[in-house]
Order: C-alpha cells, then sequence, then structure tokens
C-alpha cells in the first residue's frame, strides 16, 4: 500500500514536470529538437573517424552508433525522471533541502524526480532512433537495448547522487559536481577497448563511466549472462553506495532557515 | 590634452575589466583545479585513442602528422575551446534577467565592456589550461615538434578568441528575439567541433570536406593554431592570419550591426 503511494506520488511528479515543460512549446521543441541535432553532429566526428580507420581496437561505426544510442537514452531517461541527479550538490549548498524535509515523502525520492531535464528527452529519442539506424532491430536485441538503457540510467544516477553528496562533507562541491557528470560522458562516449589495465580499473569505480557505455554496447554485442551478470552487480552495488551516502550525508546537514514559499 | 587623458582614462576603465576576471579567477581555486583535472582527463584520452590509431595502422605518419604532431595540435586545438568563458550565456541572462540595462548605463561601450572581459577570462584560463595539458602532453610524446611554431600559434591563437568572442555575442543577442538560446548554442558548438577539427585534424578528413572547412570560420578558431604550432611554415602563417583578419573583419561587422539593432528593441521599464 505504501509502496503503491510512493509510486503513485513520483508519477504524479513526473506528469507535473512534464505538463510545466510543455507549457512553453516553442522552447520545448527548439531544446528537444537542439539537443538531437546537437547529437547528431557530434556523431558525425565518428563518421569521419571510421570513413578514414575503418576500425580502431575492434570497434566499428556499428559499435560507436550503439554505444551513442545507450549513452544518449541511458543519460536521457535519468535525467528526464531523475533530473535533480545533478543538482543535489548546489540544492543543499544553497539550503533548499529544506523544503523537502518538511514533507511525509522520501526525501532522496522527492528530491531527484522533482525535475526533469527538457534537452534530455532529445538525448532519450536520439538514442532510440541511433539503435534503429545500427541495424538488427529483432525482438529479443530490442529488449536486451532496453535492459542496457535502463541500467546506464541506474548507473548514472547512482553515481550523480554519489558524488553530489560530497557536498554534505567538502561544503561547497558544485563545480567537482559538473566536472564528474562531464568525465562521465566522455569517457562513456570512447570504445572501452581503449582504456587496459589501471585506466580500466577507473572506469569502473571512480568514474564508472565503463558501466554506463562499454560494458552495456559488450552485452548487445555478445549477449552472455556473465556480462548481464557484472552489469547489473556493478549498478546494484553503486546504487547501495549513493543510497547510503546520502541518507548519511542528509544527518549533517543543516539548515538554511531560508524561508521559501512553493507555488 | 583632453583627448589624451579620455583615451588614458578608457584605456584604463577597459584595463581594470581585463584584471577583474583575473582576480575572480585567481580567488577560485576550484575552478583552476578543475581545469587542470579537465585539460588533464581530455588530453589522457585522447594519447589513449591516438596511441591504439597509429599503433593498428602500422605506421608513424598519418596525412603527414606524427602521433606527436597530433596531440600537440589536440592540445592546442582543446586549449582554444577549454579557454573561453560563456559569454552567449552571459549575455542571454543579462536580456532575460532585464541587468543588461545596468551593462548599458556604464560609459562604456557594450562591446568592448564584454570584450575586455572575455579577454581577462580568455587569458588566465588559457595559462592554466597550457600548463595542465602541455605537462600531460609533453609526458606521453615529448616536447613540441616545433618550438619556433609558438609566437605564431598565440598570434593566431588572440585572432581565434577574437572570431570566438564574435560568434558568442551574437548567439547571445539572439535571446532579443527568442525566448531561449540553449539550441543555438549546441549547434553551433557542435558545427565547430566538427568543421573546426576539435577531435580529428582537417588533414585526416575527406579532400573535399577539408578543402571546405578550410575556408570556412570555424577552421580558422580550432584549427588554424594548432597547425601552425605543429608546422610553422612562412606561407601557412601568411594565409592563415590573412583568413582570420578576414574572418574577424565579417563577424565584427555582424556583431556591430546585430547589436545595434537589438539594443534599439530594449525597453526599460521601472527605475
Amino acid at each position: 500500500m505504501e509502496r503503491k503511494r510512493g509510486l503513485g506520488f513520483v508519477g504524479a511528479l513526473w506528469r507535473v514536470n512534464l505538463l510545466s515543460a510543455m507549457e512553453y512549446r516553442v522552447p520545448f521543441i527548439m531544446q528537444l529538437g537542439g539537443m538531437m541535432l546537437n547529437n547528431v553532429i557530434y556523431f558525425a566526428f565518428w563518421v569521419l573517424f571510421f570513413d578514414r580507420f575503418e576500425e580502431v581496437q575492434g570497434w566499428t561505426l556499428r559499435d560507436m552508433m550503439l554505444l551513442f544510442a545507450v549513452v544518449a537514452s541511458g543519460l536521457g531517461l535519468a535525467m528526464m525522471l531523475f533530473g535533480n541527479c545533478r543538482a543535489i550538490a548546489r540544492i543543499v549548498a544553497a539550503g533548499d533541502l529544506d523544503r523537502y524535509l518538511a514533507l511525509p515523502r522520501p526525501v532522496l525520492l522527492h528530491v531527484l524526480a522533482s525535475r526533469s531535464s527538457v534537452p534530455s528527452m532529445g538525448d532519450f529519442v536520439f538514442g532510440l532512433i541511433w539503435f534503429v539506424l545500427a541495424g538488427d532491430v529483432t525482438a529479443a536485441h530490442a529488449l536486451r537495448f532496453l535492459l542496457a538503457v535502463v541500467l546506464s540510467a541506474c548507473t548514472f544516477t547512482a553515481s550523480l547522487v554519489l558524488a553530489n553528496s560530497l557536498v554534505f562533507w567538502l561544503r561547497r562541491s558544485e563545480l567537482l559536481a559538473d566536472h564528474f557528470l562531464n568525465a562521465m560522458i566522455t569517457f562513456s562516449l570512447y570504445p572501452g577497448t581503449l582504456f587496459n589495465g589501471a585506466a580500466r580499473v577507473f572506469l569502473f569505480t571512480v568514474v564508472p563511466a565503463g558501466l554506463t557505455g562499454a560494458l552495456p554496447v559488450e552485452m548487445l554485442r555478445d549477449f552472455d549472462a556473465a556480462t548481464l551478470g557484472w552489469l547489473c552487480a556493478g549498478t546494484a552495488v553503486l546504487a547501495a553506495f549513493a543510497l547510503l551516502a546520502f541518507q548519511i550525508g542528509l544527518r549533517r546537514y543543516e539548515s538554511g532557515s531560508a524561508i521559501v514559499v512553493r507555488i | 590634452m583632453q583627448r589624451t587623458l579620455s583615451t588614458r582614462m578608457l584605456l584604463n576603465r577597459y584595463g581594470a575589466l581585463f584584471r577583474m576576471p583575473l582576480v575572480e579567477n585567481l580567488a577560485e581555486v576550484g575552478n583552476v583545479v578543475s581545469a587542470v583535472l579537465v585539460m588533464t582527463m581530455f588530453m589522457w584520452v585522447f594519447a589513449m585513442l591516438w596511441q591504439a590509431v597509429f599503433a593498428a595502422q602500422g605506421t608513424d605518419l598519418i596525412a603527414g602528422l606524427t602521433l606527436k604532431h597530433t596531440l600537440w595540435y589536440l592540445l592546442m586545438a582543446e586549449l582554444v575551446v577549454l579557454s573561453k568563458p560563456l559569454l552567449a550565456e552571459e549575455i542571454s541572462d543579462s536580456i532575460k534577467t532585464g541587468s543588461i540595462a545596468y551593462d548599458l548605463m556604464r560609459p562604456l561601450d557594450f562591446g568592448l565592456f564584454h570584450l575586455s572581459r572575455y579577454a581577462g577570462h580568455v587569458a588566465f584560463r588559457a595559462c592554466v589550461n597550457l600548463l595542465a595539458g602541455g605537462a600531460v602532453v609533453w609526458l606521453l610524446v615529448g616536447p613540441p615538434p616545433a618550438w619556433q611554431g609558438l609566437f605564431p600559434a598565440v598570434l593566431a591563437l588572440m585572432l581565434s578568441w577574437g572570431l570566438e568572442f564574435c560568434f558568442e555575442a551574437l548567439i547571445g543577442l539572439a535571446a532579443f528575439w527568442t525566448e531561449d538560446i540553449s539550441a543555438f548554442r549546441w549547434i553551433h558548438q557542435k558545427i565547430s567541433f566538427i568543421l573546426g577539427g576539435l577531435f580529428l585534424p582537417l588533414d585526416f578528413y575527406p579532400p573535399w570536406l577539408a578543402a571546405v572547412a578550410r575556408v570556412l570560420p570555424f577552421a580558422s578558431i580550432i584549427y588554424a593554431p594548432g597547425r601552425l604550432f605543429v608546422d610553422p611554415a612562412a606561407g601557412r602563417l601568411l594565409s592563415t592570419l590573412a583568413l582570420q583578419l578576414g574572418w574577424l573583419v565579417v563577424l565584427g561587422f555582424a556583431f556591430r550591426l546585430l547589436s545595434d539593432r537589438a539594443l534599439r528593441r530594449l525597453t526599460i521599464n521601472g527605475g
């Protein structure tokens, strides 16, 4: 019963977010279309690259299309549903967490779902289109793709919550959180086979971009239960750490005593 | 006497505006650390990618560039992009919030006011980025291929930031007509990246595309300084600077035209 009410609450937040974003039609369409066009132009780099070099460490243009599809849709989904995952540090530093603490709802869930990013909807749609264009759209492959997108979205959300929760200890870590997101996106969008040894460990721990791009694509290229298992385990561990960090950090939070009226 | 004093006063004013961002950036240690981290990260990723490419091709030379040329070129290209402030956003925000009224009340030229602040930000960030990125590239592939390329590259860099200033200001001023400029910013940014050769030197492009891209302003901004740095031939220097100056005249004129029209549209209410 409690879980059902919680889901209903989150659903209501998402609905409000979507309606308020669509209130301004022209900016909504411009941001959505602009982000898709932005991604298409960005991908042109890899078209030019593979036109010249054909393959880099076993990766071809089609693999890069799958990588862009998974990362764009994963990031888009995370920012559409939990758009505040990248803004927690800013919210805490400004003392704006008070408004969530006063309400009888799970704080983290309420914070995360209170904002949906419009451009990210463009990312999400772009990823779906790119997956179709990459070819091999069978039911099984599409199902695996959706699974990869959901896991990638969970990893993006969890790692951003974790990075942003540092604000409870460092007080000002907004910039660090921004750079962490940039690093996640940058490292996610390169062929996974480029990174070996210490670099690979780094990309599955400190900046877990391997879980948002390279590993999901490996699962799509050659599906096996072990890769899926590693992906699920990695995402679950990150989510557990994120939850723990936020809960422990929240105990250290001191109110900004700001009086804010939400309408 | 009157004219000399007035010129000196103006120089002092714009000089103060140039120095202000330097002080602001120095006070924000976090910004310096982040700039170092970002530059290090990008150059590291590029090194991994291009080492793999050169190894796979089994050659030391691709389109006339070695691995060392490529990485030093990419450093200069990143330097152009990572050292500039978000001017379009700043202008657009000032239009949306109405704070542009305060900017216009100052006894300063609108364009020169923003140019002075822009130059201050660029000067500081470029030094930090060059030191951080240069150290990474030096460690990975050794010193720059041609030290004599440094002076021509600095000249080309200054012109390229001038061009980028015009583009950013034009996009920012678009906020007078449209509610949101983010789509323009993303598209301009990505077109610059691709046609400017940010991730891939234009020499590696298909010949027809490279020929078209080379004459566009995006190449004058991103490609030109890096290419001059690794290959500072006299002919290249002259053609690069001539093209950059030509585009600067065109874009500078466009900025002046648009800013005059935009500021005429401005209506300020209240006091």
